[in-house]
């Protein structure tokens, strides 16, 4: 396979997981909705917000620089990369491989660029946003490492994503899950979602992710919309794809990738309503036992590597 | 914990159907008042009770016409009470418009004899229409019916407007099924939302507020203070309707309007 | 019981009451200015709350005030009045901390000054506002708009290492009312609230002025929306006793049951927006079910959600049918089963009780010596309840309140707040069940009446929020004088005290917990 083809192949997978994250989030919400007793919005709510954001103003703040008009662009980018770095339909010579650390790296540029931004709108909320959405990265990237790191211990090399899939893919392992379940909580909290932050507050005072984007509009708060979005598809199919890759087609066969497809969307819609469950069923925490949170994940992520060597 | 999830899904989904104008009014319920009566004493009676000044007689010409705002009108049935009242309660939302002049609806009187009666609405300053409301482009229009985000004001009601706004978000109404949600920041909204009488001493965070709203944007006005000032009109320390300080693209009557009315009114401004 | 208290009174204000006073609904005394201070330090130390400070000007160019206390036992509220230049009243309220706001107020409002105040900051009035102008003195109309002229508000400031400020408001971001707080923190942790109010003043005591009862009763519904109940019935009382006029007893009972129903859909939907604060949805989502299950009742039984329009002076405007009532109780014994269900998922749920536990703590002390009236109050174990603590003006009324025993909890917190609600929503039902139970055989009878046109009285309710305390002066069957003291009025202050020590994202879930009206507290 040509690296022309594999590009373009890894690239198009990249823009359809950014296509379908508005789906992805609008599908949390009308789950929630369902929990709620009502309808909720449309599936498609997603793209019909960012398609009406497209014909408004970009209003700024006087006090802001380039770099607060820039971040969205970058978090947006880096939150689409992010996906160049593993399979989610099949691996092999078809699949996109890389890194998956440097996929949290870059995640991690955005959400830097993001909580500068933050800063930069001198509002007094950006910067409570900001600090408090650095202090919880500032757990929680360890721990995603951590537990991406527990996966490729003893496979070899750097953790790559195709390759990781395709040793896990083929036998179950119950340390697997443990590692699985400290990443899923880690994708809360990066996800700005219940118990460390609630994306559906109007309460600037308790809020974390939307504090840090309240003096945003137009074009760039679709973006930044877009990014946190697509960030949290992202991680839910890193999460799908590299820590359960149960179900990964192996060949490229039109059969076997339907079915891997199959599997992927499966996989990726029964996390998002996951999310939607635990969001529904418990209460933001505290801001100051959010460590003990990231803590919990961290001590499963070592639970994970612990008993990954006793059995 | 998950006990909240299990127990909320087996008793099923409470989102009703959007009733027409019409549709579903207590016996009790209080809706718009209309004329019941020309009797002149009624009528001199009506605009002695009312807390409001919604009511005038005017003159114009050889005819008389009774006047009764929605705009102002609180909806207290003071001037429906008893049985030669000059006005009876109709089961009917209140007026909504893109005037507040609009709000004004009219009763021809037959043999009415005598001067003006009442406020003279004709000296009210209130009508700043919005220019911008009415020149949106269809295409922005017909994305704003798909998304629309509100930012709500009270400018200084009593809170009642504010918490029938707040049951929009009730499961019964849903709003969020029609596109439509509440934001956090003016920068993310499409529409504000203004409730309450226009205090003095929040003319200038209405003003910012507006200021700090991408364009195309609207300003709707809902509820009788928000209009005109309603029961409290205007004083040291209120300025009367939001329009005195905004121009304001729709109007809705009610003390507090219905959550339907909201409903309704929302799309209004979008047509 | 209630006579020994009144001796006791008299006793410790040194006099007989006032008989040229006209007041009614109260117990008044005539004090001389020295007199003041050493009597409100006797009365304080004898336990009496301070309820609110009456301005009024009766006869142009004199300045009334009545210092109004609500005294153990006493069950009226006890004023001591006290004739004034408009200067050199010795401020009490370094004694009586509760005072203060209604001193700046009065300050404000009538251009008295209070000597020695601790806290001489103008209150209703923003920076804004030219100086010598006090919009309720008697023939002052100032053109409109009034002018503005610049100024700044002299904020309380701390500064120390590490300490910032963050200021929100007055413009929120949710649907709620406008006020503005400052805190200053150290990292998450809150050092200090200062509350800026009256952003929504609307001059309503001066709105009402000229009205005739019926329409200033209007506007007291419109006083705070979502008590609407509680204050005209606390005017309309006032209206009553100051013309003498006896309400029949099934006019109360019609009047009490909405005052329980108001409380219960308060409470109702309290407890679901505690949820908001939390962010449990599922919650939240159940408690606004329930309380638009409540407002369509409401509205099927009086003709308007927030129950207004019933209220009239001398009783009720129209008694709604033994049908109406049947299919309300129904709908309320309905909508507790489904508030039970809802406390269970609440104070069930670990993760939720964890937020409500220890947040928000409100001191017994400072209950007291702020004057906190209502649901706060009792939740730091202060049993103050106006259904209590003083008379009803009906004996159908008392009757049914005999039984009642107002619920408080120690906890002082935000669990202890919510706990407190629950049990008054209870504690409603049962109320109503028994109105509704003694309407069904108490005669039917047109509303009071009275030929008078004049008078002065207070009146008083026990609102959702707590006491509402009215005073009204009729001249020539319209108010010359409506003056509201809400329970907000009371609370708020005591909210600065509740937050320090806590972190910057609780406060809205226990400002939430105390759910305070700004509409009720900036008038
Ligand atoms: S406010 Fe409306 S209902 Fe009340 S008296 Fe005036 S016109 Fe009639
Ligand atoms: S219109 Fe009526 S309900 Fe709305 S804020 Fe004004 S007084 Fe309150």
């Amino acid at each position: 396979m040509s690296l022309a083809v594999r590009l373009a192949l890894t690239l198009s997978q990249a823009a359809l997981l950014a296509a379908v994250a508005p789906l992805v989030n609008g599908f949390i919400k009308v789950l929630k909705a369902r929990f709620q007793r009502r309808v909720g919005p449309p599936l498609t709510q997603g793209y019909r917000d960012l398609a009406k954001l497209l014909v408004k103003e970009n209003l700024h703040a006087a006090p802001t620089s380039a770099l607060f008009r820039l971040a969205p662009a970058v978090s947006l980018t880096s939150a689409v990369l992010a996906s160049a770095t593993f399979p989610c339909v099949a691996f092999g010579g078809w699949a996109a491989s890389g890194d998956v650390l440097t996929a949290l790296y870059v995640l991690a540029l955005g959400r830097f660029f993001t909580a500068l931004a933050g800063l930069d709108a001198a509002s007094a909320f950006g910067g409570l946003g900001s600090s408090r959405d650095v202090s919880i990265a500032a757990l929680a990237e360890p721990v995603a490492v951590v537990a991406v790191l527990v996966l490729a211990a003893g496979v070899g090399g750097p953790p790559d994503g195709a390759v990781l899939a395709g040793v896990h893919g083929t036998v179950f392992t119950s340390w697997r899950l443990l590692a699985a379940i400290a990443f899923f909580l880690v994708v809360l909290a990066e996800c700005a979602r219940v118990p460390v932050d609630n994306p559906a507050t109007h309460l600037e005072l308790t809020m974390v992710h939307e504090a840090m984007l309240l003096e945003y509009s137009g074009r760039e708060f679709a973006a930044s919309t877009l990014a946190a979005q697509v960030k949290q598809t992202v991680l839910l199919a890193l999460l799908a794809a590299v820590f359960l890759p149960d179900g990964l087609g192996a060949s490229g066969d039109p059969g076997a990738l339907a079915l891997s497809a199959a599997a992927f969307a499966a996989k990726l819609f029964g996390l998002a309503a996951l999310v939607a469950v635990v969001e529904s069923s418990v209460a933001k925490l505290r801001l100051f036992r959010v460590p003990d949170f990231l803590g919990a994940a961290a001590g499963l992520a070592i639970l994970a590597y612990v008993a990954r060597e006793a059995l | 914990m998950l006990n909240l999830i299990i127990d909320a899904l087996a008793a099923g989904r409470v989102t009703e159907e959007v009733p027409g104008p019409r549709a579903g009014w207590a016996a009790a319920a209080v809706g718009r008042f209309d004329l019941a009566s020309s009797a002149p004493e009624a009528l001199r009676a009506a605009i002695e009770l009312c807390p409001a000044e919604a009511i005038a007689v005017e003159r114009s010409g050889g005819k008389a016409v009774a006047v009764i705002d929605d705009g102002r009108c609180v909806q207290c049935g003071l001037c429906a009470e008893g049985d030669a009242a000059a006005f009876k309660n109709v089961h009917e939302e209140p007026a909504m418009g893109r005037s507040a002049a609009s709000l004004r609806r009219r009763f021809p009187l037959e043999g009415f004899e005598g001067a003006s009666l009442g406020p003279d609405f004709a000296l009210d300053a209130h009508d700043r229409v919005s220019r911008e409301g009415a020149r949106l482009a269809e295409v922005v229009l017909k994305r704003f019916r798909r998304s629309l985000h509100v930012r709500h004001l009270d400018a200084g009601g009593c809170n009642g407007c504010d918490w029938e706004l707040n049951q929009l978000q009730a499961p019964q109404y849903d709003v969020q099924r029609f596109g439509v949600d509440f934001v956090a920041s003016p920068r993310h909204a499409d529409v504000l939302l203004v409730t309450g009488v226009m205090t003095r001493n929040l003319e200038l965070a209405l003003v910012r507020t507006l200021d700090a709203m991408p364009r195309p944007r609207l300003v709707v006005a809902m509820g009788a203070c928000a209009i005109s000032g309603g029961v409290f009109g205007t004083s040291y320390a209120s300025r009367g309707g939001a329009d005195r300080v905004v121009a304001v693209d729709g109007y809705l009557g009610g003390c507090p309007p219905r959550p339907w009315a909201m409903i309704r009114a929302l799309r209004m401004v979008l047509e | 019981m209630t006579e020994a208290a009144r001796k006791e009174a008299d006793r410790l204000v040194g006099r007989a009451p006032d008989d040229r006073r006209a007041l009614k609904g109260a117990r008044a005394y005539a004090l001389a200015l020295e007199e003041l201070a050493p009597t409100v330090g006797r009365a304080l130390a004898a336990s009496w709350r301070f309820g609110s400070l009456v301005a009024d000007q009766p006869r142009p160019g004199e300045v009334r005030l009545d210092y109004v206390f609500v005294a153990p036992g006493v069950r009226v509220p006890v004023v001591l009045g006290l004739s004034v230049p408009p200067a050199g009243v010795p401020s009490i309220a370094l004694a009586c901390p509760a005072a203060s706001w209604a001193e700046r107020e009065v300050s404000d409002l009538f251009g008295v000054t209070f000597s020695g105040s601790p806290d001489p900051r103008p209150l209703v009035h923003h920076e804004d506002w030219p100086e010598g102008l006090f919009p309720l003195r008697a023939g002052v109309n100032p053109p409109l708009p009034v002018e503005r002229v610049s100024g700044q508000y002299p904020f309380r400031h701390v500064e120390g290492e590490g300490v910032m400020e963050l200021r929100v408001g007055p413009i929120h971001a949710g649907i709620i009312e406008p006020g503005h707080f400052r805190f200053t923190a150290v990292g998450e942790t809150v050092l200090g609230l200062e509350v800026r109010m009256f952003y929504v003043h609307r001059g309503v005591e001066r709105l009402a002025q000229g009205r005739v009862p019926a329409a200033a009763l209007a506007i007291a519904e419109r006083v705070s929306g979502t008590a609407s109940v509680a204050h005209s019935v606390a005017a309309a009382r006032a209206m009553e006793a100051a013309l003498r006029i006896e309400v029949p007893a099934a006019h109360a009972l019609v009047r009490s049951l909405l005052l329980e129903l108001e409380r219960l859909y308060n409470h109702a939907g309290d407890l679901g927006n505690l949820c908001a604060g939390t962010a449990l949805s599922v919650a939240l989502a159940e408690g606004l079910i329930i309380k638009e299950r409540l407002l369509a009742m409401n509205q099927a039984l009086s003709g308007s959600r927030y129950l207004r329009n019933l209220v009239g002076l001398g009783g009720v405007r129209r008694a709604p049918s033994s049908a109406d009532l049947d299919s309300a109780l129904t709908g309320a014994t309905a909508a507790l089963e489904s508030v039970e269900r809802l406390a269970n998922g609440i104070f069930g749920s670990a993760t939720n009780l964890e937020r409500l536990s220890g947040t928000g703590l409100l001191s017994p002390e400072h209950v007291r010596a702020l004057g906190v009236v209502g649901v706060v109050a009792r939740a730091s174990g202060v049993r103050t309840d106006s259904r209590v603590d003083l008379a009803f003006p009906t004996p159908a009324d008392s009757e049914i309140y005999g039984t009642l025993k107002p619920a408080t909890e120690t906890g002082a917190d935000v669990a202890a707040r919510a706990q407190v609600r629950l049990a008054e929503a209870r504690e409603s039902l049962r109320l109503c069940q028994g109105i509704v139970t003694r309407l069904a055989d108490t005669d039917p009878a047109p509303p009071g009446i009275s030929d008078r046109t004049g008078g002065e009285g207070l009146g008083w309710a026990e609102g959702p929020r707590g006491e509402i305390l009215t005073f009204v002066r009729l001249e020539a069957g319209r108010v010359a004088r409506l003056r509201v003291r809400s329970p907000s009025r009371m609370n708020w202050p005591a909210i600065e005290h509740a937050i320090p020590g806590n972190i910057v994202p609780d406060f809205p879930l226990i400002n939430k917990s105390f759910n305070l009206s700004y509409a009720g507290c900036d008038l």
